[in-house]
């Protein structure tokens, strides 16, 4: 019960931070300089003068922003100003799916690599094998994005003819390797490290020296105690992970041409398409404070101290 | 938008959190036992390899201009970009710029970058972090909640904005934006820090003997953080490395003075790397040179912070 | 708390390996074309740049079309048309045989009605200027339309081939509003009608089976992938996923200039730079023409760009039949040294710092670099490259906050009034120079007026003339070229200076290997 209701007081603060959020944002966006209707190929004034009508882009600001806040409220943020015939929420509803379906892959890749070499690290403690585990994750992630996906196309895509270069075919899965890849190799090694801890961690704590006396057997040890004490921190770093990498990453999308979410915020934020943009930074923020709610919540349930605490 | 660095979230994971401290007494590092760490810190083979190659590499970014005759942003009209030769040890570009120097350059930019954006979130991050800690309930919970506000805002339109204000793109200004938007996970880490060590015995004491708040957050608690927040700092560094190089990456330019004293696109590693990614075919020499020296700069900073980390305290491999 | 089992590790491992979705597609004859983004709507009226056209084209027709090779007008739904003595009244009969996609005749009325939505300023379309030469539309019977112009226009017939100008579904578009360019909603009147459209992912247009002249079309499929990296389009090209690439990574350029599947034309872009006529020191047209003379356009197009483009002398690019096209500028370094001296600045001293504003990217920049380089070196003048995120770039351009800028222009129909009209000071908007010289508009004015078409062409070299040389509002940089590849086994696609593609006359050969 208890637990209920602070979940539930969690829940009811969220939703002004949202609202904050949202309110900076939208103010944020609209006092960038530039505006949707700056295209490439110039406009006529007169044209100009007309969108800006169509758009309701003449109005006080203060009046759009209530507009936005009410429509906003139940979801409906508009029209795209670029995609003219597309509502925004058409559009997330096609590309979050894509973002969050490699995203989540490229957690779990990252997670059941960096989980199991995290323990065999800890069990082979400061031998080679140790050593040589902990080097290469680190090597992993010390190759930025920009040179990382590019290789991977080069020499799977291109030299070996291994996987198609790029695209998404929705979401067939010889086109989703490499993304997922690209994507899941930075967070081994945060993760391995994490479980390499608090497995020596736990292997030190008495009860374990007593389990083992008891004669236990190795595995159960393993599966009862270590996961168990791995488990918060695991969870407090997968939660914000997850919130960013839910919403897609530009340089994966754009060097594998994947119609995620990452590539219409920055395309949205450069053409200044403001319904666009809002809409996504709507869900962002959501997520974000939505997962560290979730993260709060299995901590909450995991170990009942922490809800004192708050 | 701009993605905290993974490691460092991990590190903030295990942490930020108060609920999570290690041992009492592991983290009163008294002086001896930063000489201590030191020692260790010595003995540990791949970090002292890693700080003497980032030494060097720091060296020779930061003097390598006086010893070269090219300058990084002197541009020859060529035919075409061509490979390393005796005179060009690391080729020229498509502009006749020599790599060599512009890479040296790029390393100077980006190490600054680097270096000075960790140094100023590290002292947003402590005293902001330290404050909210210190004094706890609605202050902490408000500063708190204001660091969760500035987490979920479009940072794009913050950085174009902030660049428009000051109505340049300089690259100074590109060392505060990156240090206005790291200090946040440095607050959140040293406010756990600090909530579990106002609790110990030695804060009730001074507390007693009439010592200022400003007294013991700066004299007594904050010293007791420094030995995490060096850790952290070494996994701030190489994060604010790469998204320097996504702001050039995804059009936002920077500008630094030139060697002619005309205002320039700045030439950093990230920056590089970029250019040399949409040449590689014809060009690999101009991908591979910065890349290399970016990735290697990187894992030396990893290699150091993993070997600081495991001295500061043995016990605490996370 | 309950144990958590093993199966947890290895649940995501199972989960990556997916089973593979089958690949089996029908022998289809299907062309897979790269775009160089995604486009904003396939409503006619909505549809900007050429991305957009070759898909509307595809979906849609109008009365003419533009022959890819020759870019004269071709009748489309227009079988033939009559334009009374005094070039006002156009007499248009149309394809009985045309059909929209929902069964529906494609009737006289359906352009009327096109019109009068797309010059409606709540439809937005781009292109409205255009419709505004005409004055009135009338259907006269089913298949019979009757138009009349505010003023002889040469350039009509080859206008009408816009899409702003093509017939639109009236029962769809009433129906549907803002949604009936959606695929389940859309009607179309094409070669091609709309399969599927996943945004940023690819668009599949099939056979229209209603089309008026069904026995032209050879496809049955199109695929159109949106690919913004040209690097990421090189590379789907090459292992075989697409089979027309429009855009070339620039560095592979030189590389693929002999390569047989290589196709390089010269376009009617050209690229130049704005200067702001009220500045201090530009104000001084000395120093316009000081700027405009140092550079050297050969060593920039050829040791710089590398893209094959062509340097620009002048403003309007060769491609107008007719028009006495010559280079204008002349580049010669001591007589722009001369030229800043008498403005005040000899030697470049006390020249003011000036700024080249651009929109960052990569080629800009490099455009950017070689000019400052060029300018220090010849004039002894500090012009710094000064790139900008996009929306500031528009903003500073629009409000005139800059010294230099890189600009250029795709010309919308072939004649220099499509150039020329930008800096007159009434065309406030595209103009942005702070240019206003009565002299020049009254040449415009006198030269729209001559009907004689030589007569009328000289009549605007010379107002070229002052605007390039005698003014130099602009430099002139060059003249963009295109670069495409396409497969061997891809029948019917023709390079041209506009850009202009048509998807009906395309087919694969023998060598096509089907899917």
């Amino acid at each position: 019960m208890t637990f209920l209701v602070y979940a539930f007081k969690r829940l009811l603060l969220a939703l002004p931070m949202l609202w904050l959020v949202l309110t900076v944002s939208f103010f944020l966006v609209r006092a960038a300089p530039g505006s949707p209707l700056d295209r490439d190929s110039e406009l006529p004034a007169a044209l100009k003068k007309s969108l800006a009508q169509q758009y309701g882009l003449d109005r006080p600001l203060l009046e759009q922003y209530v507009s936005f806040v009410k429509h906003a409220a139940v979801g409906d943020f508009g029209n795209s100003y670029i995609y003219r015939n597309r509502s925004v929420s058409a559009i997330i509803q096609e590309a979050f799916p894509i973002s969050a379906r490699l995203g989540i892959l490229a957690m779990l890749f990252a997670l059941s690599v960096g989980l199991t070499l995290g323990v065999i690290s800890a069990f082979r403690q400061n031998t080679w094998i140790d050593h040589f585990i902990m080097a290469s994750v680190v090597l992993g992630k010390s190759v930025p994005p920009m040179v990382l996906a590019p290789l991977f196309v080069a020499v799977f895509s291109v030299s070996l003819g291994l996987l198609p270069v790029a695209g998404w075919e929705s979401g067939t899965w010889q086109y989703v390797i490499g993304p997922v890849l690209c994507l899941g190799l930075y967070d081994i090694a945060a993760i391995a490290r994490l479980l390499r801890g608090s497995v020596l961690d736990v292997m030190r704590q008495k009860y374990i020296v007593t389990a083992r006396a008891k004669g236990l057997g190795e595995f159960r040890i393993i599966v009862i105690h270590i996961l168990r004490e791995a488990l918060m921190p695991l969870v407090t770093y997968l939660a914000p992970a997850l919130s960013s990498i839910l919403v897609g990453t530009v340089i994966v999308e754009q060097v594998f041409n994947i119609p995620g979410l990452g590539r219409y915020l920055i395309s949205g934020a450069i053409n200044r398409d403001y319904t666009l943009v809002l809409g996504i930074a709507t869900l962002a923020s959501a997520l974000v404070i939505g997962m560290n709610l979730l993260a709060d919540m299995i901590l909450g349930l995991l170990d009942p101290r922490i809800r004192l605490q708050a | 938008m701009l993605k905290q660095f993974n490691e460092a979230r991990a590190f903030l994971a295990a942490f930020a959190a108060p609920r999570r401290l290690p041992e009492p007494g592991a983290l009163e590092l008294s002086a001896s036992l930063y000489v201590e760490a030191w020692r260790r810190l010595k003995q540990n083979r791949i970090a002292c390899v890693s700080l003497i190659f980032l030494v060097l590499m720091a060296l020779a970014c930061f003097t390598g201009e006086y010893f070269l005759q090219s300058k990084w942003d002197e541009i020859n009209f060529v035919l075409e970009a061509t490979p390393p030769s005796f005179e060009h040890w690391f080729g020229i570009d498509d502009l006749g710029r020599d790599l060599l120097a512009r890479v040296l350059y790029g390393g100077k930019i980006s190490l600054s970058v680097g270096l000075i954006s960790t140094t100023v979130s590290m002292l947003i991050g402590i005293s902001y972090g330290a404050i909210a800690g210190y004094f706890g309930g609605w202050t902490d919970r408000l500063m708190m909640r204001f660091v969760d506000f500035l987490y979920s805002l479009p940072y794009y339109f913050i950085i174009v904005l902030i660049m428009v204000f000051f109505s340049v793109s300089s690259i100074y200004l590109l060392f505060i934006i990156l240090a206005l938007f790291q200090w946040l996970g440095m607050a959140r880490l040293v406010r756990g820090q600090i909530l579990s060590l106002k609790e110990r015995d030695f804060v009730l004491a001074l507390r007693s003997c009439g010592a200022s708040h400003t007294r013991i957050i700066f004299q007594h608690l904050i010293p007791n953080t420094l030995g995490l927040v060096a850790v952290y700092a070494t996994l701030t560094v190489p994060s604010v490395m790469m998204q320097e190089a996504f702001l050039s990456f995804i059009g936002i330019p920077f500008q630094v003075i030139g060697s002619d004293g005309i205002q320039k696109p700045v030439a950093s590693w990230g920056t590089l790397i970029s250019e040399g990614s949409r040449v590689f075919e014809t060009g690999p020499w101009l991908l591979a040179f910065p890349s290399l020296f970016f990735c290697l700069t990187l894992l030396a900073i990893n290699f150091l912070g993993d070997g600081l980390r495991d001295a500061l305290d043995p016990n605490m491999k996370v | 708390m309950k144990t958590p089992g093993i199966h947890c590790l290895i649940g995501p491992i199972l989960l990556l390996c997916f089973a593979s979705q089958s690949m089996a597609l029908a022998k289809l004859k299907t062309f897979r074309m790269a775009n160089t983004r995604e486009i904003e709507s396939l409503d006619p009226a909505l549809a900007d740049g050429n991305d957009a056209n070759i898909i509307v084209r595809g979906l849609f027709e109008g009365l003419v079309s533009l022959d890819p090779k020759t870019l004269q007008p071709i009748p489309e739904i227009a079988r033939s048309w009559t334009i009374s003595k005094d070039g006002l009244i156009y007499t248009f009969q149309l394809d009985a045989r045309a059909k929209w996609s929902d069964g529906e005749p494609v009737q006289a009325d359906d352009f009327v009605f096109a019109w009068q939505r797309n010059l409606r300023p709540e439809t937005g379309a781009f292109y409205s200027h255009h419709l505004k030469t005409v004055v009135g539309a009338k259907a006269e019977g089913n298949h019979t339309l009757v138009v009349t112009l505010g003023a002889p226009t040469p350039y009509f017939i080859e206008l009408l081939s816009f899409p702003v100008f093509y017939p639109l579904p009236h029962l769809a578009i009433k129906k549907f509003g803002l949604r009936w360019t959606e695929p389940q909603n859309l009607v179309s009147n094409g070669p091609f009608r709309l399969r599927e459209w996943k945004l940023k992912e690819k668009m599949t247009l099939e056979r229209n089976e209603l089309y008026r002249d069904p026995g032209q079309v050879k496809l049955d499929r199109v695929e159109i992938h949106p690919i913004e990296d040209p690097k990421t389009a090189w590379n789907m090209y090459q292992a075989g996923q697409v089979d027309w690439i429009r855009s070339v990574p620039p560095a592979l350029r030189p590389r693929l200039k002999n390569h047989p599947e290589f196709h390089s034309s010269p376009v009617m872009n050209t690229v130049y730079l704005r200067l702001n006529t009220q500045g201090h020191a530009l104000r001084d047209r000395r120093v316009r023409r000081a700027l405009s003379m140092a550079l050297d356009r050969k060593t920039l197009t050829e040791r710089v760009m590398r893209e094959g483009q062509l340097p620009a002398f002048g403003f309007i690019a060769k491609g107008i039949p007719g028009y006495p096209w010559r280079p204008l500028i002349e580049e010669n370094i001591p007589r722009a040294r001369n030229l800043l001296a008498e403005a005040g600045f000899p030697n470049g001293r006390n020249f003011p710092n000036m700024t080249l504003l651009y929109p960052s990217n990569p080629q800009s920049e490099k455009m950017a670099l070689a000019i400052s380089t060029m300018l220090k070196r010849a004039l002894n003048i500090n012009v710094s490259p000064s790139g900008r995120e996009r929306g500031v770039f528009y903003d500073k351009l629009g409000h005139l906050r800059y010294d230099v800028a890189r600009s250029d222009w795709t010309t919308e129909f072939n004649d220099p009034k499509s150039y020329l009209d930008k800096f007159t000071a009434d065309n406030a908007s595209n103009n942005l120079t702070g240019y206003a010289d009565a002299e020049y508009q009254r040449r415009l004015e006198m030269a729209s007026r001559i009907q004689e078409p030589s007569q009328r062409f000289s009549a605007f070299a010379r107002a070229e003339q002052q605007l390039v040389v005698d003014d130099a509002v602009i430099i002139p940089l060059y003249f963009n070229v295109s670069s495409s590849l396409w497969k061997s086994h891809v029948r019917g696609l023709v390079d041209n200076p506009r850009l202009f593609y048509s998807l009906k006359s395309l087919s694969l050969g023998q060598d096509f290997r089907s899917l």
